[in-house]
C-alpha cells in the first residue's frame, strides 16, 4: 500500500482564495531579543499577516530574518500614539511567509495572521538559506 | 534536446492570486539621490508595493515628503503621488496603501532619509514588463508613469 501523502504546492491558488487559518499572538516583548530580534514561526506557510505596535514609546522593525532585521531589508511599524492620531499597524500585507522577525525596543506587539495548510517545507525547500526565503534579494 | 524553460506570463491570473513573495528595504536617504530620484528594483514582477515615510518631524507633517513614482521622469515631473511625514502627535499620511500594481521598480524623491519600501512578489520574470514597456523599463514611457 501507498504510503504517500499529498499536500497542497506553494503556488496553489485556492489555498490563498479561502480565508486563512486563525493565528495570533500578543504582548510580544521585543526588547527581549537584543540586535538579533526574536522570531515567530507559523504552523503552515501564512496568506496574510498583520502587526500591530502597542507600544506607546517605540517603534518595531519587521523583516523576514535575523539578518533583515539587523541590516536594512525591514520596514517599521509606528508606536502607538498617546491620541486618537497614529498609523501603529503595518496593514494587512499578502505574504507567503513562515516566519517573521521584529526587532527593536518596544515591548508590547501584536501579530495575527491568516494561514494556509501549505506545510512550511514548501517555503524551507526553495528558499536559498533552507529558511523562509532567507538570502533571497528583500530579504536578507 | 530542448532547453526552452517555459515562465508565467505577464497577466497570469494565479501569479497574483497567491500571496507574494516577500520584499522589504528600510533605511532609505531618500533626499541623496537629488531630484533624478532614487531607484529601487525588484528581482520580480511585483503584485503589490507599500512605501512608508518614518520619518518624524515635531509640529509638521509635511516638511520631509517623500514622492513615488515609476520612472526617473515620473518623480521629476508630475507622474508621482506624495506621502506625507509623520509629526510628534501621529498626524500625517505617513505610508501609503497596499497599491496592487504590477511593476519592476520603484523610483523615490524627495526630502526624507528614513523611507521604508516592503512589497509581495509574483515569480514572473522583470523581462515580461521590459519586453511590453515603450521605453524597454517598467512601463516607463506610459501615459501616467512618464
Amino acid at each position: 500500500m501507498s504510503s504517500n501523502i499529498y499536500t497542497a504546492g506553494l503556488n496553489n491558488v485556492g489555498s490563498y482564495q479561502v480565508s486563512g487559518i486563525p493565528y495570533a499572538t500578543g504582548s510580544l516583548n521585543v526588547n527581549a531579543g537584543g540586535l538579533t530580534g526574536i522570531k515567530i514561526e507559523f504552523p503552515y506557510v501564512t496568506r496574510w499577516v498583520e502587526i500591530l505596535n502597542n507600544d506607546t514609546a517605540n517603534d518595531v522593525y519587521v523583516g523576514f530574518s535575523s539578518l533583515g532585521v539587523k541590516g536594512t531589508n525591514h520596514f517599521t511599524v509606528q508606536k502607538r500614539g498617546s491620541n486618537a492620531y497614529g498609523d501603529p499597524t503595518s496593514h494587512v500585507l499578502d505574504l507567503k511567509i513562515t516566519e517573521l522577525w521584529l526587532s527593536g525596543a518596544a515591548t508590547n506587539i501584536s501579530v495575527v495572521a491568516g494561514l494556509t495548510n501549505i506545510p512550511v517545507q514548501r517555503v524551507t525547500n526553495i528558499s536559498p538559506s533552507g529558511s523562509n526565503w532567507s538570502g533571497s534579494v528583500g530579504v536578507g | 534536446m530542448s532547453s526552452n524553460i517555459y515562465t508565467a506570463g505577464l497577466n497570469n491570473v494565479g501569479s497574483y492570486q497567491v500571496s507574494g513573495i516577500p520584499f522589504c528595504s528600510g533605511n532609505i536617504d531618500v533626499s541623496a539621490a537629488g531630484e533624478s530620484g532614487y531607484r529601487l528594483e525588484f528581482p520580480y514582477v511585483a503584485s503589490w508595493v507599500m512605501v512608508i515615510n518614518d520619518k518624524y518631524q515635531t509640529g509638521d507633517y509635511d516638511a520631509h515628503i517623500v514622492n513615488l513614482g515609476f520612472s526617473s521622469l515620473g518623480v521629476q515631473g508630475t507622474n508621482h503621488i506624495s506621502v506625507y511625514n509623520t509629526d510628534a502627535a501621529g498626524r500625517g499620511m505617513h505610508r501609503t496603501r497596499v497599491l496592487d500594481l504590477k511593476v519592476t521598480e520603484i523610483w523615490l524623491s524627495g526630502s526624507s532619509d528614513a523611507v521604508s519600501v516592503v512589497a509581495g512578489l509574483t515569480n514572473i520574470p522583470v523581462q515580461r514588463v521590459t519586453n511590453a514597456s515603450p521605453s524597454g523599463s517598467n512601463w516607463s514611457g506610459s501615459s501616467g508613469v512618464g
